[in-house]
């Protein structure tokens, strides 16, 4: 009798951890294609949605849905790629574009687009520059790269500290002394943290999104020259120091205050712990989920002594979806694709964007539009965004984003003065950049 | 020389001369016996020795995954030896990762096998206590010391401060994360523990009676006899950690990755970062590194095997 009762057990388990391979086999699938993607948290189901539409508008199309990690994306599509068994559609990061492309590892989908009548001037032009390269569209973007650098204060704090809640400080100098009356703290340990200047939004580093605020281009045009270290990298620099060091009592402490944050269930904003936070468009879908009753207010980032007021945030990187080469079936792949990013009507790109609240790359879409009403903060989040300057990506960038966190960190510690940490890291960068053009150009 | 050539020659044809003599019953079953290994063999042949001599071809060549392998000669280990600042960089910090976790997992994990093998109440259940979280899957342990070692409200804090001993910044401050590594590393210590509580149950209990009655105090019998006859068990622990040690990846990757300052930069997460971060990746590069690490530990365990007739003494 046990035994009978331990193999139904152990049947039904069988039974329930095929359940999803069940629900696509049931249908007829002529092709089943193998999708990846980074949407975690309370974005499954959405995800999930959206898949199911495409199969029902796509009948003999099955797609099999892997979540994987976003941090261990490189890792998995390089083993994948290597193994010769890659997924037939990915989310992929427009940071790591330039790369791959150069390798010829992903499909260029210009003919597709062409085919069906898909256009560039369909979506937002600072959001479709980041998924070409060398003159051809290799993935179409899901969600924007820009809005990452928008900052959410509570006003409440701002109450509390004497502010008036309506006004966020325009400059560097102005958020310094604002960042010092809202920190609580005493004795070199921090309660709460006014703002940190040494986080950003999205994957963008802090420096080069100050440095970007002081109206500085990290790097040239035309991807071969770094350019940080000047009068613009040397004020950019300083002021992360200065503010860490005044305001929050140094580098080890507020890192120290931060560890174990992002293990909680909500971001440390909505605890009370931070009075003011750069961080990206999806925080408004997170207050509404998690601190629907916070008085929060929305401004763009103060910009530096050598800044000006119309060039605040940066469009930095981004996502989107390809097809990598040797894909098992690119013609279906490219469907799926265009689902997730061009489709406007049903639950397809517009929708899933506009059930997390946050803006779209496409012109057509309002992605604030939910339910058949805007978002009430729209406007000013919209309007934050309008103020981005495109941040460029470089075909070694993740080699550079670990130069550049070295430099901030040894000056941060005091391991070497602003002058020769940047100088060293634009060295360091220039290398990198040489080899690579010397071997890809 | 060519004596010792010859006679294992000679031994080899007899052993081919005693296949052709077995009876045809005998051949059966030494086929079966092979079938039954072979999944074992199998998966050495594909799993272990091909990405092995797989991973030194590649270390010889410059090779971004995505495009075929290029060849380059030394040039990888002429680098890594001459303008890889980080390699020398992480190679310090496994060096003091291994002697500090090595240390303590021997001695804490024999001083935990000497209480665990007295007879005190409740045995099993402090036994499986010390050993339960060697079974956690690293990950989560990874997640449970980052709140242990949390500098405004871990645990590590807390208890430092009965003693009026104030906050640490264990993961932020370079000259404390290590240290936080280090002191995580005890979780593992229960695996010591039970390969060392079964040395000490080993040892047979007339040698302690014998040496009380010459009239031995429980420091001599320590010296005399406990210690010398674990010495083949030592021996094994010594070897099984510093082994693991050398690959410590997982949990800096998790908790520190290789911060603050470089500080926990570890050998393998270097590996890593050449394989899997950096684009494009280098696969080629990773692999020299990779076979540093492995001629490192080989030296290491070589030293150690080598050595062993010195100071490993058997029980008969």
């Amino acid at each position: 009798m046990k035994t009978k009762s331990i193999l139904f057990v152990m049947l039904a388990a069988l039974v329930l951890s095929f359940s999803t391979a069940v629900s696509v086999s049931a249908q007829n699938c002529d092709v089943t294609l193998k999708f990846w993607h980074h949407w975690g948290g309370n974005r499954v189901p959405l995800m999930d949605a959206q898949v199911v539409a495409f199969q029902e508008a796509n009948p003999g199309i099955c797609v099999e849905t892997v979540f994987l990690p976003w941090d261990n994306r490189l890792e998995n599509l390089l083993t994948a790629i290597s193994a010769g068994d890659p997924p037939d559609v990915t989310m992929f990061g427009r940071q790591d574009l330039p790369s791959f492309a150069v390798l010829d590892a992903i499909v260029p989908l210009d003919d597709y687009m062409a085919a069906d009548g898909i256009t560039a001037d369909m979506f937002i032009p600072s959001e479709f520059a980041g998924n070409q390269y060398g003159g051809k569209t290799y993935m179409l973007p899901q969600p924007t790269g820009g809005a990452l650098n928008i900052v959410w204060y509570n006003k409440q704090h701002f109450r509390d500290a004497g502010f008036d809640p309506d006004y966020f400080p325009e400059t560097w100098d102005e958020l310094k002394q604002y960042g010092e009356a809202l920190r609580v703290g005493a004795d070199g340990f921090l309660d709460r943290v006014g703002i940190d200047v040494l986080q950003s939004g999205g994957e963008q580093p802090a420096f080069l999104m100050w440095l970007n605020a002081d109206g500085q281009d990290w790097i040239s045009d035309d991807l071969r020259t770094v350019t940080i270290n000047n009068p613009a990298g040397v004020e950019t620099l300083n002021f992360m120091k200065s503010f860490t060091d005044d305001n929050n009592f140094g580098v080890e402490e507020v890192r120290s205050f931060y560890e174990g944050g992002a293990e909680l269930d909500q971001d440390i904003f909505f605890y009370d712990l931070e009075s003011i936070q750069v961080n990206g468009s999806w925080v408004l879908f997170q207050i509404s989920d998690f601190a629907p009753d916070l008085d929060f207010g929305i401004a763009p980032v103060p910009y530096g002594p050598s800044g000006s007021p119309d060039r605040r945030g940066s469009t930095y990187g981004g996502w989107g979806y390809m097809i990598p080469q040797n894909a098992a079936h690119p013609d279906e792949a490219w469907k799926l694709v265009k689902w997730l990013t061009a489709e406007v009507e049903g639950t397809g790109a517009c929708w899933f964007l506009q059930q997390q609240q946050r803006p779209s790359p496409l012109k057509d879409c309002d992605g604030y539009l939910k339910d058949g009403q805007t978002h009430p903060r729209a406007e000013e989040i919209l309007a934050v965004a309008a103020q981005d300057h495109i941040s460029a990506i470089s075909p070694v960038q993740p080699q550079v984003l670990q130069v550049i966190t070295n430099m901030t960190d040894a000056v941060l510690y005091g391991d070497k003065t602003t002058e020769d940490a940047l100088a060293d890291a634009e060295a360091e960068i220039q290398g990198l950049l040489d080899e690579f053009w010397a071997k890809y150009s | 020389m060519a004596t010792a050539f010859s006679s294992e020659l000679q031994r080899r044809s007899r052993q081919r001369e005693r296949w052709r003599d077995l009876s045809p019953m005998r051949r059966r079953e030494a086929i079966t016996g092979l079938l039954f290994i072979s999944p074992w063999i199998i998966g050495v042949l594909v799993f272990a020795l091909g990405p092995f001599i797989a991973s030194f071809l590649l270390s010889l060549t410059k090779y971004n995954i995505i495009q075929p392998p290029e060849w380059v000669g030394a040039a990888n280990y002429a680098k890594i030896l001459g303008s890889d600042d980080l390699f020398w960089k992480s190679l310090k910090n496994t060096a003091v990762y291994v002697g500090g976790s090595v240390t303590i997992r021997i001695v804490l994990g024999f001083l935990l096998a000497m209480l665990l093998n007295a007879k005190v109440r409740f045995l099993g259940l402090w036994r499986t206590l010390f050993y339960v979280p060697s079974v956690v899957p690293i990950v989560a342990l990874s997640m449970i010391w980052l709140y242990v070692l949390n500098g405004r409200f871990g645990l590590m804090n807390w208890f430092l401060g009965v003693f009026g001993i104030a906050r640490i910044r264990w993961l932020s401050d370079p000259d404390f994360a290590m240290l936080g590594l280090l002191i995580m590393s005890t979780t593992w210590v229960g695996v010591t523990m039970i390969i060392f509580l079964a040395g000490l149950q080993n040892i047979p209990e007339e040698y302690y009676e014998a040496a009380k009655i010459d009239g031995a105090s429980r420091m001599q019998q320590m010296f005399r006899i406990t210690i010398p006859l674990m010495t083949p068990t030592i021996y094994l622990n010594v070897l099984i950690n510093i082994i693991n040690a050398f690959q410590v990846f997982s949990q800096v990757l998790i908790m520190t990755n290789g911060g603050p300052r470089d500080a926990t930069r570890t050998f393998v997460l270097h590996i890593y970062d050449n394989a899997f971060s950096y684009l494009p990746p280098q696969m080629g590069y990773a692999s020299a590194l990779a076979w540093i690490l492995f001629m490192i530990v080989f030296l290491f365990t070589a030293i150690i095997v080598v050595t062993s007739n010195r100071w490993v003494f058997y029980n008969n």
